[in-house]
């Protein structure tokens, strides 16, 4: 009996020894793979290293756009140990308006009983944080981009938002345009952790610094982007106008000195995403008249003693008739009194002398059938036509039937300003890093597209125009301007608009060695539609104001 | 003989476990440090974070056309 009992209890023993020899087995040889890694993440903590995105600076080494942590406060009721109402006056005390701004989230929190949780969307500063280290009181960090200027030239800087994984990216502008330099690259930190979370330092641990984002410095003159915001809002109140813009460009190297937009509905908000000067197209009127002029006086066609012995009367081109913009005649006109007078009967003549072969050819040169490449997001490619029938070569003399962008004609016209060649416009000027160490881009050299005596020969020409045009009364008498106004007809389906116009005036200033070119648009003005009585006070008005800031 | 090896083998216990007591304990103080100095150091960020954004707003233009007013508003307006 003993013996039998004894042999059990000895089965027992070892049928348990062989259970959790078996259970060992399973643990640590089938599951060992699970258990390993499970032990790993337990132990080990991966930490993300966020890097800092770069700053964006203005040319005075000013930052427009900046990092800025905060907090979002979020309140748990059950864990409150003061009552509701004294809470909200804690926080109110040092976030001040706290109360005002969320008030209808604070009376729904307090009047439903079910509601635990509430986070508020109010960014807390890092030491109003420390100030509220109340129970039931938590904060959630968070990042957020900060622009000291805005709106001042946030449809150059852009904004950012989250894309379609929820990271931050930029969107329109430089933001936009330079955003893989911007944002740096993301680090990590895994490495083991004791039980309250804190790194282990004597285990191994596998490290990858973060690399903040490099430091953006912009051509931008923050002081010439404001005169031209407030000039360009006052005047688009002044002529009653829809919407306008202006772009200054240093006439020697390309950099944008200031870039602005707006619009009679919304003029202190320009948008972040939208630039209107490099992205809405337009037919540029008389302004394009000095570049037709260059390139016959380049190809040798004409000369500065060509006299239009044909101005007497409009030109009839087939069933079309090509008349001024008084109906008035100049005949005999010179080269000065065609531009001057901004004759399109003459100009109608000189680009026949040139002949389509040519122009197309210098408009190739001038890249207007192309993208300028400037360093903002949202460029539009303006658009050339392929067949041309003679009075459309005849119309494109003075601006109309071809379209591009502000941006296109600015870098066309300063062509004239930088003695025939070609800059392309940036607003870059160099990348910083943390450190302070300084990358500055590439530079493409510059194509020389028109002779020195042909760029000589305009120059004299916008100068006598200016100084003997309707303009001339705007002119302070101590700046010297070759500059050229323009007022083109806006197109509708199959021609064009009588009631509305764009009025524009491009120039440069002084004429030898020119500090900048500017342009100013300004979309159906009311009060009047030509450029000259519009476009070209904003322009003389802003020029007398920014000739000694640089 | 086993006497002397049982006090050889105790005493190199003893100096063990009081060098890996104080070996530890440096660990914990350096890692407590490491800890301390990485939040000032996260807080001294976020403070120069912070007066880097006072100092732009005020030096901003929109601060100073805004709020600077009368004849010193109008001096920097003729100016600009």
């Amino acid at each position: 009996m003993i013996n039998q009992r004894h042999k059990t209890l000895l089965f027992s023993l070892v049928l348990c020894f062989v259970l959790i020899g078996v259970k060992f087995f399973y643990w640590q040889i089938i599951k060992s793979p699970d258990l390993r890694e499970k032990a790993l993440f337990q132990t080990y903590k991966l930490e993300k290293l966020l890097p800092a995105r770069g700053k964006i600076f203005s040319s005075d080494n000013f930052p427009l756009a900046l990092n800025q942590t905060t907090y979002k406060l979020s309140i748990y009721k059950p864990n409150l140990k003061d009552s509701l109402d004294n809470i909200f006056l804690k926080i109110d005390q040092v976030h001040p308006d706290f109360i005002k701004t969320n008030q209808t989230l604070i009376d729904n929190f307090k009047s439903n009983e079910n509601q635990k949780w509430l986070t508020f969307n109010t960014a807390i500063s890092n030491s109003e944080k420390e100030q509220l280290n109340l129970p039931g009181v938590t904060f959630e960090k968070t990042q957020k981009r900060y622009y000291p200027e805005d709106p001042l030239s946030n449809n150059i800087i852009g904004i950012i938002g989250k894309n379609s994984k929820g990271l931050d990216i930029g969107y329109g502008g430089i933001e936009a345009y330079y955003n893989k330099q911007l944002q740096g690259k993301t680090g990590f930190n895994w490495g083991p952790q004791d039980a309250t979370g804190q790194t282990i330092l004597t285990k191994k641990s596998w490290n990858s610094e973060s690399l903040d984002g490099q430091n953006i410095h912009t051509t931008i003159n923050r002081s010439i982007q404001y005169l031209a915001q407030n000039l360009l809002i006052d005047g688009i109140k002044k002529y009653n106008a829809d919407s306008g813009s202006i772009t200054i460009m240093n006439s020697q190297n390309g950099g944008i000195i200031a870039m602005t937009s707006a619009v009679a509905t919304s003029s202190a908000t320009p948008s972040a995403t939208r630039n209107p000067a490099i992205s809405d197209l337009f037919e540029p009127g008389s302004i394009f008249k000095p570049i037709i002029v260059t390139m016959a006086l380049d190809q040798q066609v004409i000369n500065t003693d060509y006299i239009c012995d044909q101005c007497s009367r409009p030109r009839t081109i087939g069933e079309y008739t090509i008349t001024n913009h008084d109906n008035a005649t100049h005949p005999n006109s010179t080269l000065q009194d065609i531009i001057k007078n901004s004759d399109n009967i003459g100009m109608s003549y000189i680009i026949t002398k040139l002949g389509l072969k040519n122009f197309l050819s210098y408009y190739q040169k001038l890249e207007l059938n192309q993208k300028t490449g400037i360093d903002l997001q949202g460029e539009a490619k303006p658009i050339i036509k392929s067949n041309w029938p003679e009075i459309d070569l005849a119309t494109a003399s003075f601006g109309q039937g071809i379209t591009v962008t502000q941006i296109n004609m600015l870098k066309a016209f300063n062509i004239i300003a930088n003695g025939g060649y070609l800059t392309k416009p940036h607003v870059l000027d160099y990348f910083s890093d943390e450190s302070g160490k300084i990358y500055h881009p590439k530079t493409t050299p510059s194509n020389q597209v028109f002779s020195s005596q042909s760029i000589s020969d305009i120059k004299s020409i916008l100068k006598y125009s200016v100084e003997n045009g309707v303009v001339s009364q705007f002119k302070p008498k101590d700046l010297e301007v070759c500059a050229k106004s323009g007022t083109a007809q806006i197109a509708i389906k199959g021609g064009y608009t009588d009631s509305s116009t764009t009025a524009s005036y491009i120039g440069f200033s002084p004429c030898d060695n020119p500090k900048f070119t500017m342009i100013v648009t300004i979309n159906n003005p009311k009060s009047s539609p030509w450029g000259s009585s519009t476009a070209a006070p904003i322009w003389f008005e802003l020029a007398s104001k920014i000739a000694h800031l640089l | 003989m086993p006497k002397f090896f049982i006090t050889i083998i105790s005493l190199a216990l003893i100096v063990q476990i009081i060098f890996s007591f104080f070996y530890s304990s440096d660990i914990i103080t350096q890692n407590t440090n490491l800890t301390n100095n990485q939040t000032k150091y996260n807080s001294l960020k976020l403070e120069v974070e912070s007066l880097e954004k006072q100092l732009s707003d005020i030096n901003s233009i929109k601060n100073i056309s805004t709020k600077v007013t009368g004849t010193n508003s109008q001096f920097i307006q003729d100016h600009l």
